[in-house]
């Protein structure tokens, strides 16, 4: 009983500390939601709005409606034509444009004679792309290519086309692609299912390593260790706070999610916020891991920094885990909570994972939060000299 | 005020150096409309100090003496009145008034990390300073051997006396120093203020030292008093008037009560304490004893020893003093015993129950105060006083009776919900107290509960411990106060983390007793038993010295 009321007052009284103050209270919930929408909105790595320049040295019905079909994707915003080969080179280096083509004027004819001899593979369009852009480049080429398909299969109705006997798309593979669970390949939704993560924990972890950090600074650390509470008692009401606000920064996004961004919510959400709470307790126990090496809050803060950008790229959230090499580096991510709580929260919002494959993600959750939560205990005792 | 006025027409022909006339301070109200309801940080204050005089600024926390200081160096505007300093208004031309002022705050910013040299460098190149006038500073502050000693290494008083040579490179003509010798030790404190003597003397400059300390305002030719934002006396500390008042600390205290109500913490408060507590003491009596505490920090190689040996026993109801100069080790020894540091030998108990052995058990008997009174800054009063009941298991309606009572004793009432960080420092210290004693416990831990409190609320405070005291409470306090030494039963002397004796106050002072000084005061015990014991050290490191040049075969041949 008595070790319930102290628990409880602990808990009580670093709930008050968080809350009471104004400022601190704003800062609970305000940065959150401005890094929801900026995450959402400005980080994202859908390529549309491009610009192309285009030198086209042969004007023909067919070319025009290559190009037509270019400018008339979601994708491309804006074409620029060039006169000569000078102003394409112009602007790509002034980076006015992501990508340029060049088609040369023979494109028509060998197009037509082509098709005519029905095969393939007869007209050449050139595609320069501006190289330092690595990932948006392979994805406007990708683009490219795919319209190129379309108009090669759809230009068989085209009226100045010669009537063929034949099939034109005779012997050519036709690849229907559809996205499953993210039908219109939305990146805000891989974005948000991510971002529950991410910014709860850092919510969690900030909360943790700088209440005790705060604590030894104001001297009131002392008390808590001269009080008949037990170390671990101290670890665990220093907990429950955190988790429980990082929890309420979740619910926030998840709400966010279903009712602004529309992300359909398919799994078990029970399931979810089991998964969520085991993933903040391995968190915050990195966080008073920190808190107990540190003697300050600006200790404090960098160790929370040295923490979470290398947690974030060793997720999977930036990039997939299995394109990190060397390869030491993928097994380093085998001991970061986020990467695996990454996987249940994109399963879980987006496809409904069955049962085992989540809890075949939590166990590691699992071990990772008693490792760092003794951890924690460990260097906490071996700190109070 | 008559003196004043007489000073006055005394020096009519020569222009005093600060002018200051019906100056008034009101913080949050609209600047310059004074309110009704808005109390004024400073209330029409009229004074005149020359060029070469050294004035003290006392009066409690809370009277208005930083206020006051801020305002001189024109870092606060003025809601009324006017200050001239040289002739110059900090307002209208603060430039000119920063030139010929030097202020050290409270806390002086030196920079920890950097060494005493490079601060002082830092601080020459901040005001414009010359380079060659800081090995003169270092000299006369007797800093010269620490040149290269971090700042954040040096004792509490050394820290001081580097922060005034930090003011003093700008060749200031007003030195304003805000409490310069909190947390400083009387040693220290003696030789600070030997410095700023010196300083007045040679180099013709003015001073305004505050301070809460009245035997230290004691030593100054003149005395402003305020309380409550007014000034209530202006002169010396010295005169016919204060003598029949009972000295001056007699004086300063009826004439603060005059203007601030007494709180008296009264029967009931005995009664709450007397109530019958749950753990009795062990049979000999004994609530805390200390069997050869040792503490060593540092690497094998290079091991240092904050404390060497210490042994005591404090019974039941004894107020029990650590005494001793900073970094002596009686902070050292005070937190090993409350087990927030593990001795490196030596065992310590509590009502008869080894820290070493159930820390958990031994530390529920301890109430305990930290130094600076350490509290949820942004908790409420009463936020504090719950989370302090509730970690010692208390609950329900036993819980709010106590914390009900507490608020009650301890005048807290007005401020149960007011954040404790902008708690004025005698109500902190009140509600610490009340936080460490709210579990009513057998043996209370007090680190330094006076430092920095004004005179009226240490000595209601004492009355408070006292009354515990006789209610059955052990109670260990350290203390650099020596006139608080007086109201320990027995006090132990800590000195490079060794015990030197354990006596009570009059045997202490019956040490020291010379035909000279027949009446030592516990200041003059202090000084002397520490000179004492450095005397020894020294006699003894001559001695081993001498003893290793025989030893020597190298310095026998030569001497032959």
């Amino acid at each position: 009983m008595a070790r319930f009321t102290r628990l409880f007052a602990l808990i009580i009284k670093e709930f008050h500390s968080v809350w009471r103050d104004p400022k601190s209270r704003s800062l609970l919930f305000i940065p959150p939601i401005l890094q929801l929408f900026l995450f959402s909105h400005a980080a994202t790595l859908d390529i549309e709005n491009i610009s192309l320049a285009v030198l086209c040295e042969d004007s023909t019905p067919v070319s025009r409606e290559f190009l037509s079909k270019i400018s008339g994707s979601k994708y491309f915003k804006k074409i620029i034509f060039v006169k000569n080969l000078e102003g394409l080179k112009n602007a790509l280096d002034t980076e006015t444009v992501r990508g340029a083509l060049y088609i040369k004027n023979d494109f028509t004819k060998k197009y037509l004679a082509a098709q005519n001899a029905g095969k393939g593979g007869g007209a050449e369009v050139e595609l320069i792309l501006d190289g330092r852009h690595t990932n948006g480049s392979q994805i406007i080429g990708a683009y490219l290519t795919q319209i190129t398909a379309d108009f090669e299969a759809s230009s068989a109705v085209l009226p100045f086309s010669v009537p063929q006997t034949s099939n034109v798309n005779d012997g050519m593979i036709m690849v229907s692609t559809r996205n499953r669970y993210n039908p219109n390949l939305y990146y805000h939704w891989f974005i948000i299912s991510s971002l529950v993560g991410i910014l709860s924990m850092s919510m969690v972890l900030l909360l943790s390593a700088l209440s005790l950090a705060r604590e030894k600074e104001s001297g009131t650390f002392d008390e808590l260790l001269v009080s008949p509470l037990k170390p671990y008692e101290i670890l665990l009401g220093k907990l429950v706070v955190p988790i429980f606000f990082g929890c309420v920064d979740g619910v926030i996004i998840l709400l966010a999610a279903k009712f602004v961004f529309g992300l359909p919510l398919l799994g078990n959400m029970a399931l979810y916020f089991f998964a969520l709470i085991c993933f903040l307790i391995s968190v915050s126990g990195v966080g008073l891991f920190i808190s107990s090496l540190t003697k300050t809050q600006q200790q404090a803060m960098l160790g929370v920094f040295v923490f979470m950008f290398p947690a974030m790229i060793l997720s999977g959230y930036s990039a997939p885990v299995e394109n990190i090499t060397p390869e030491f580096l993928q097994n380093l991510t085998l001991f970061n909570p986020l990467r695996f709580f990454l996987v249940i929260s994109k399963g879980i919002i987006l496809k409904n994972i069955n049962f085992y494959l989540c809890i075949l993600n939590l166990i590691p959750i699992i071990l990772i939060s008693i490792f760092t939560l003794y951890t924690a205990n460990y260097s906490f005792k071996n700190r109070l000299e | 005020m008559q003196q004043g006025v007489a000073s006055f027409k005394n020096n009519v022909q020569k222009k005093p150096l600060v002018q200051v006339l019906g100056l008034t301070k009101v913080f949050g109200g609209q600047e310059g409309a004074i309110s009704e309801n808005v109390k004024p940080a400073l209330k029409h204050i009229s004074l005149n100090l020359q060029k070469g005089e050294m004035a003290a600024l006392v009066g409690p926390d809370g009277a208005g003496k930083t206020t006051f200081l801020r305002l001189l160096c024109g870092l606060l505007i003025p809601s009324a009145g006017e200050i001239f300093i040289n002739g110059l208004s900090p307002v209208s031309n603060p430039d000119g008034v920063k030139e010929i002022i030097g202020y050290m705050p409270q806390k002086f910013g030196l920079y920890e990390d950097l060494t005493v040299i490079e601060n002082l460098n830092l601080y020459v190149e901040l005001n414009n300073g010359k380079r060659d006038e800081i090995d003169t500073l270092l000299e006369f502050a007797g800093l010269s051997s620490f040149r290269e000693r971090l700042a954040g290494k040096l004792s509490g008083g050394m820290k001081q006396k580097l922060g005034l040579c930090c003011t003093l490179v700008s060749n200031p003509k007003l030195l304003l120093l805000d409490e310069p010798s909190v947390g400083v030790d009387p040693l220290s404190r003696r030789e600070l203020m030997h410095i700023v003597q010196k300083l007045v003397k040679e180099n013709d400059i003015t001073v305004i030292w505050s301070t809460s300390y009245l035997d230290e305002a004691e030593k100054f030719e003149r005395v402003f008093l305020f309380s409550e934002g007014q000034k209530i006396y202006d002169g010396s500390p010295k005169g016919p008037e204060i003598e029949l008042g009972g000295g001056f600390e007699g004086f300063v205290i009826k004439k603060i009560e005059e203007t601030r109500p007494k709180t008296s913490v009264g029967r009931a408060f005995v009664r709450f304490m007397e109530e019958k507590s749950e753990v009795e003491a062990p049979k000999n009596g004994v609530t805390i004893c200390a069997r050869n505490l040792t503490k060593v920090y540092g690497t094998r190689k290079n091991p240092f020893t904050a404390a060497d040996n210490i042994s005591f026993e404090i019974k039941k109801g004894e107020i029990f003093g650590l005494l001793g100069p900073n970094g002596a080790g009686k902070s050292t020894t005070f937190k090993m015993l409350c087990g927030l540091i593990r001795p490196t030998s030596g065992v310590c108990s509590i009502m008869g129950v080894k820290m070493s052995e159930n820390p958990v058990l031994a530390r529920s008997y301890l109430g305990y105060m930290a130094q600076k009174f350490s509290l949820f800054g942004n908790l409420s009063s009463k936020q504090n006083l719950n989370f302090f009941a509730g970690v010692h298991g208390l609950f329900g309606f036993e819980k709010n009776r106590r914390i009900a009572a507490l608020l009650e004793f301890f005048d807290l009432k007005k401020y149960e919900n007011t954040n404790t960080e902008s708690l004025p420092l005698g109500y902190k210290q009140r509600l610490a107290l009340s936080c460490a004693i709210v579990h009513r416990p057998p043996v209370l831990f007090l680190d330094e509960p006076t430092s920095g409190v004004d005179p009226i609320s240490r000595r209601e405070f004492w009355e408070q411990i006292n009354l515990l005291s006789k209610g059955g409470t052990t109670v260990l306090v350290t203390t650099h106060f020596m006139d608080e030494a007086q109201f320990c039963n027995r006090i132990s002397l800590i000195y490079k983390g060794k015990s030197l004796v354990t006596e009570t106050p009059d045997g202490l002072k019956n040490m020291v007793k010379t035909s000279e000084n027949p009446n030592p005061t516990m200041e003059d015990a202090f000084i002397e038993l520490i000179l004492r014991e450095g005397a020894a050290n020294s006699e003894n490191a001559a001695k081993s010295a001498r003893i290793n040049q025989k030893d020597s075969p190298g310095a026998g041949k030569e001497g032959a």
